[in-house]
């Protein structure tokens, strides 16, 4: 697998962690995956901004809580500066408010740090390769969101049969690779259905979304 | 309307009052003149009255020789030396009162001139002034204290000075209440104890006259002494004789023109002073046979002043005179017959009402001098009949006929008043003997020289007389029924209405010329009057009569032959009906106006309207006797109270009495007649009065009310407050909450005849229209409703002429609570107050759910990093590192950290504010069972019954639940081995209830199982947070919770 790893093409990573421990620790393991390349590192947006770098990141890790910006307020600066970097939320975090808005506004995936590092490589895999990805944590937000909450009577918002059956697999912790065999789907449908999901979270604005939980209408 | 106050307009106090008054007052029994009498009985204080003044408000103070009196008409309020008495003053006999610069009232009493008081007319503050600590020496004798009209007040002292004896004159200064000296004289006198030694009066600025009958020396002196001694040389027009200065001065009077009036006792003249001249003068006019020894004056300039006899303190007057203002002296002896005892006059003009203090009390005449002519009056009782008058003729040449319902009739030549009236004995010529008769109604006087009469004798004979004023002898026409009434058509029949003995009515037609009676009868009916009482019958144009009936009215009309013949009613057409009427007058309009016993009615007999009048719209009484109108164009209107003089235009009515001058007040029914000179005669049960209208109808002058008691009811206290003084200033009442009832008592002080003031009142704010108090002079409210109204009061004078209001504003209070607005207020300020305290609760409350996120928040920022970084370094050492040993270990680290995390982060949940919903909680839980249970394949499902997801729960409740459902998802997890967990959580009724059930086994050694702290963690928190919990093994192990609703 390392060696499929070394003839493809390096992802380019940052991470942006104010804690050094995690800090040390994402780039310590992930630096030492051969198919990773640490491109930058740093404690907060702002100095990452102020990074001299000329090419993009291909992958961002990005924690919540920073000094300054905070990482959400960051996510639209950030991709201004790198259109094509796809963020990656690594935060300790879990409610789905801030699920939510980091998807909102851009992440495409989002991790607990409760996830351990091989989660985290899974994730920017898959995030690498084009996909989302969510820890069963996070899924089950989504879950909880279409269905927990009985939101079933808006169809552009309410989930097909299939994005369900997804989502309930990700919740079980199952890979995409996993679902795609369960579901008898390619890995390539997992990951559309994913972003799918991804999109009805977030086609309206957050205040709308929290109007819409108001009133019922989802 | 219903009105929840009550008015009391009549109380029993007053209506007794008033009937008293009623039955007290009024007829002169004595005397020919009526007069209203006010004596012990009716409140005044003593038989005598010894002084009279009117205040500016129009109401009469009285001195007598028990006290001052304040009159309104009604009441007296007595100022007496009862120190109780709230009203004082400073001696008991009252001598004498002036009015001072229009608001002080100077009394001074007999018998002391030691002071004298200033009594102010509003507030009945007193003020008195002790002589000899106001400038007049100790060792000086008071001889006597003298007030003029104007108010100066003078004081002449007498003492002993070096063997001299002198008389010394003051005169008071009412600025600084002090007396000055104005000069002193020698005298003779020994000691004798007589205040009639002396007079003086101020005759100019800085000149008095100053008379001593003692050294028999009148002089004018000023203050540098005496300027000059009166002699009689200086007296014109009579020969004064030289005794005269030793006699009393009887007059030494000054009127309102500055014009002083002497005369001496003894002495039979009565002189003016001329000041320029500085002589007296003769008044001219006067009888020279008579001394002269009291004098007064209205407010006109009229002096009055009586003819006495003797030289007495309180002289027998034998004549009165008025000396006009002019000069012209008219007799007003006519007084005297009324007291001879006259002490004192007041009267704002003799011609008007006129107060007499005499000894046995207070006489009040209205002065109608010579407007009404009074014949055959004779002197009655109040309950007697005098010569019942009935109808009246003229034969155009000064002479007028009356007729006596019983007995003679009268002649009275106009010409020769002073002959007064003769009596005319019919005697019939075929017998030559006096005629018997009674029942005689009516007169009609027919060229040539015939007075035409009828009467008849008992109750089946009627006599037509035809009198012959130049034989003096009588045809008599009998018939076997008898004549009420009677008229000429035009053809010259008299149509006689006629009563039989059988009580059937007839209408009959007399033929003069042959002497005949024949019925009149209509085609339709032989007999139209038969079942009516008819009273009158008057002619009309084109051969109609009207006649009025006990039922209402009824036109005849006579044709040409019986077959033509009408007769008409209007019972059933009109809004008469059957009216009783007794009386018709046919204006120049055609307009009929109808005497009945519901007032006067005017009737269109075309348009069949009719409009009544009574004594509400100011009628004398609605019982009428006789209607005629007088060359002016007015209606006079007898009624059997008072006679009326209807304005037809203004539509008001002019009310007279006997107090006016009329020989009765109840005039009698075919008794009126208007004469070729247009005097009105009207007859009365006690004779015939004649009066030219426009001299009667002289209007006299309304006075303003005048209020006189307020009175307030204090309920809290339970006391009644009078106020009686300053009430002239009063414009405001004043209700307050504790003050309930509210009583003004007023009067119109017009004092002649108080029985036909009428009042009424308006209170703006409430009533709509005037409400009438007829006689009454008070006004009651009980709980008036709160706010502010304006009363108006007016009252009418007997003539029926309304005064200008007197206005009150008038605010009732009440208790702030029983104001609407109050309790709006109140409910507002609860409202603020609840809103307040609720909102700072919550903002408390807010303030600590900040704080408890803000902690949480910050727990989870600095402490799960690091546990974060914990993991993940162990993980990379784990990952990175070749030790095996060291890997399992450093995932053990790795797992701790994550585990470390996970608590912190069930911790931070359960502090965290914003998770304060059972939606929440469930979320929390089922993250929990998923992290739990899904690792280890054992599926889960959560069943919801009745759960509002939105509901709040309280913090140490979520908390304490979360807990349990955790610690038995461990316990499922580490011991059961179960395939299965059904998660219930439901409320009903007042429960709510979670059970975790699970497939599994029970654990192989249960000691083992409950070794941990996890059962009893679980039922110290579920009885911590007041819910019972049961362990349950059956075909499942279940966890079950239950507890009060959430």
């Amino acid at each position: 697998m390392s060696n499929i790893s070394i003839q493809m093409a390096q992802i380019h990573l940052s991470i942006i962690e104010d804690e050094a421990l995690v800090r040390e620790s994402l780039s310590e393991f992930l630096s030492a995956q051969a198919e990773f390349k640490i491109h930058s590192i740093a404690e907060s947006v702002e100095t990452f901004l102020a990074l001299q770098k000329i090419d993009a990141p291909q992958i961002l890790l990005l924690d919540i809580n920073l000094p300054g910006m905070s990482g959400l307020e960051g996510i639209h600066l950030l991709q201004k500066k790198y259109p094509k970097m796809e963020i990656i939320m690594l935060t300790s975090y879990e409610d789905e408010e801030h699920v939510f808005e980091a998807l909102r506004r851009g992440a495409v995936g989002y991790l607990s740090k409760r996830s351990s590092l091989l989660m985290v490589q899974e994730a920017i895999q898959t995030v690498a390769q084009g996909g989302s990805f969510m820890s069963p944590s996070i899924a089950r937000h989504v879950v909880n969101f279409f269905r927990f909450r009985q939101r079933v009577n808006n169809p552009e918002v309410a989930l097909t049969d299939r994005q369900k059956e997804i989502l309930r697999e990700l919740v079980d912790g199952k890979s995409y690779k996993m679902i795609a065999d369960t579901c008898g789907i390619t890995l390539e449908t997992v990951r559309d259905h994913i972003k799918k999901i991804y999109k009805k979270l977030h086609i309206n604005s957050r205040g709308e979304l929290v109007s819409m939980l108001l009133d019922k209408r989802i | 309307m219903f009105k929840t106050y009550c008015q009391l307009p009549i109380q029993r106090f007053s209506l007794l009052l008033l009937l008293s008054l009623r039955v007290l007052s009024l007829n002169a029994q004595q005397g020919e003149i009526p007069f209203r009498y006010f004596s012990l009985r009716e409140g005044l204080s003593d038989w005598t009255v010894t002084a009279l003044q009117k205040d500016p408000s129009g109401l009469l103070w009285i001195g007598t020789a028990h006290g001052l009196q304040r009159f309104d008409g009604y009441k007296f309020l007595t100022f007496n030396t009862n120190p109780n008495n709230p009203y004082g003053i400073s001696d008991h006999c009252v001598q004498a009162t002036r009015l001072l610069q229009d608001s002080l009232l100077l009394v001074v009493y007999l018998r002391n001139n030691d002071l004298f008081d200033l009594i102010d007319y509003k507030s009945f503050k007193k003020k008195t002034i002790h002589l000899k600590s106001s400038g007049i020496r100790s060792n000086e004798e008071v001889q006597g204290i003298r007030a003029d009209e104007d108010g100066n007040v003078l004081v002449f002292t007498r003492f002993q000075s070096s063997k001299n004896r002198i008389i010394a004159l003051y005169e008071f200064d009412l600025a600084t209440t002090r007396f000055n000296r104005i000069a002193q004289f020698s005298s003779t006198f020994t000691g004798e104890h007589n205040d009639q030694l002396f007079e003086a009066i101020k005759v100019g600025k800085n000149e008095w006259i100053f008379g001593n009958n003692k050294d028999g020396i009148l002089s004018l002196v000023t203050r540098k002494g005496v300027v000059k001694q009166f002699s009689n040389r200086d007296f014109e027009g009579a020969s004064l004789p030289a005794k005269a200065f030793n006699e009393r001065i009887s007059i030494l009077k000054r009127d309102h023109s500055g014009q002083v009036w002497l005369a001496f006792a003894r002495i039979r003249y009565l002189f003016k002073y001329n000041v320029q001249k500085k002589t007296f003068k003769a008044v001219a006019g006067l009888p020279e046979d008579g001394e002269f020894s009291l004098w007064w004056q209205d407010k006109k300039g009229n002096v009055l002043v009586s003819k006495t006899d003797g030289n007495l303190r309180f002289p027998i007057s034998k004549n009165l005179y008025c000396i006009q203002k002019n000069g012209r002296v008219e007799d007003f002896s006519k007084f005297i017959s009324v007291s001879k005892q006259i002490i004192d006059v007041y009267s704002d003009d003799f011609y008007g009402t006129i107060f007499f203090g005499v000894d046995t009390g207070l006489k009040v005449f209205k002065n109608n001098q010579g407007i009404v002519q009074r014949h055959l009056q004779k002197n009655i009782a109040e309950d007697d009949f005098g010569r019942i008058m009935r109808g009246m003729a003229s034969d155009g040449r000064g002479n007028i006929f009356f007729a006596n319902e019983n007995s003679n009739w009268y002649r009275l030549n106009k010409n020769e008043l002073q002959k007064g009236m003769d009596t005319i004995r019919i005697i019939e010529e075929k017998t030559d003997t006096v005629l018997r008769f009674n029942c005689c109604f009516d007169l009609q006087y027919q060229e040539p020289n015939y007075l035409w009469g009828i009467a008849c004798q008992g109750r089946d004979k009627g006599l037509l007389i035809r009198y012959n004023l130049s034989t003096k002898r009588a045809t008599i026409y009998r018939y076997p029924a008898r004549f009420r009434a009677f008229t000429v058509g035009a053809d010259g029949q008299f149509w006689l209405l006629t009563e039989y003995p059988n009580g059937h009515y007839k209408l009959l037609i007399f033929n003069r010329e042959t002497g005949e009676f024949r019925p009149f009868f209509t085609a339709e009916d032989p007999s139209p009057l038969n079942n009516l009482f008819p009273y009158y019958i008057t002619s009309s144009k084109n051969n109609t009569f009207w006649v009025t009936t006990n039922k209402g009215l009824y036109k005849i009309v006579s044709g040409k032959t019986p077959q033509d013949n009408h007769f008409e009613t209007y019972l059933d057409r009109t809004e008469l009906g059957s009216q009783l009427i007794y009386c018709v007058y046919e204006d120049q309009q055609g307009i009929l106006w109808l005497g009945s016993s519901q007032g006067l009615i005017r009737f269109n007999p075309k348009s069949l309207k009719a409009k009544y009048y009574t004594q509400s719209e100011g009628l004398a009484s609605n019982t009428i006797s006789g209607i005629l109108e007088d060359h002016l164009g007015n209606l006079w209107i007898s009624t059997h109270s008072g006679i009326s003089c209807f304005d037809r235009k203004e539509e008001k009515f002019t009310n007279f009495y006997n107090l006016d001058g009329f020989s009765h007040s109840s005039f009698t029914r075919y008794s009126f007649f208007r004469d070729e000179d247009n005097m009105m005669y009207f007859g009365t049960i006690n004779g015939v009065n004649a009066f030219r209208p426009e001299r009667l109808l002289r209007r006299d002058t309304v006075p303003p009310i005048c209020l006189t008691r307020v009175s307030k009811y204090n309920w809290v206290e339970d006391t009644l407050r009078d106020f009686t003084s300053n009430l002239q200033q009063v414009h405001k009442v004043e209700l307050r909450a504790y003050e309930q009832n509210l009583e003004l008592e007023f009067t119109l002080p017009v004092y002649w005849n108080v029985d036909k003031i009428k009042y009424r009142y308006k209170l703006e704010g409430l009533d709509q229209d005037w409400i009438e108090l007829e006689r009454l002079n008070q006004i009651k409210y009980h709980q008036l409703p709160a706010g502010r109204y304006r009363l108006r009061i007016q009252g009418a004078d007997p003539r029926g002429n309304w005064s200008k209001s007197l206005v009150l504003e008038v605010q009732v209070f009440t208790y702030v609570y029983k104001y609407w607005w109050f309790w709006a207020l109140l409910a507002l300020a609860l409202g603020v107050g609840v809103y307040y305290a609720l909102r700072s609760r919550l903002v408390h409350k807010l303030k600590i759910e900040r704080l408890r996120t803000k902690i949480a928040a910050d727990i989870h920022d600095e402490v799960s990093g690091l546990l974060a970084g914990i993991a993940m370094q162990a993980e990379v050492l784990q990952h990175l590192g070749t030790n095996s040993t060291d890997a399992s270990k450093l995932n053990k680290i790795a797992e701790i950290a994550r585990k470390a995390m996970s608590r912190l982060h069930d911790v931070i949940w359960s502090i965290d504010s914003r998770k304060d919903h059972i939606e929440d909680l469930l979320f929390r839980m089922q993250e929990h069972a998923n992290d739990v249970l899904t690792p280890l394949n054992v599926q889960y499902q959560v069943t919801l019954k009745n759960l509002d997801l939105k509901t709040g729960i309280p913090v140490h409740i979520r908390q304490d639940l979360y807990y349990i459902f955790k610690e038995a998802i461990n316990n499922v997890a580490k011991h059961a081995q179960a395939s299965q967990v059904n998660i219930r959580l439901s409320q009903h009724g007042r429960f709510f209830a979670m059970e975790i059930a699970n497939d599994g086994h029970l654990p192989t050694s249960p000691t083992k199982f409950n070794s941990g702290n996890g059962l009893e963690n679980m039922k110290m928190r579920a009885q911590r947070i007041g819910a019972e919990i049961h362990f349950i093994q059956d075909e499942q192990y279940r966890v079950f919770l239950r507890m009060k609703r959430l």
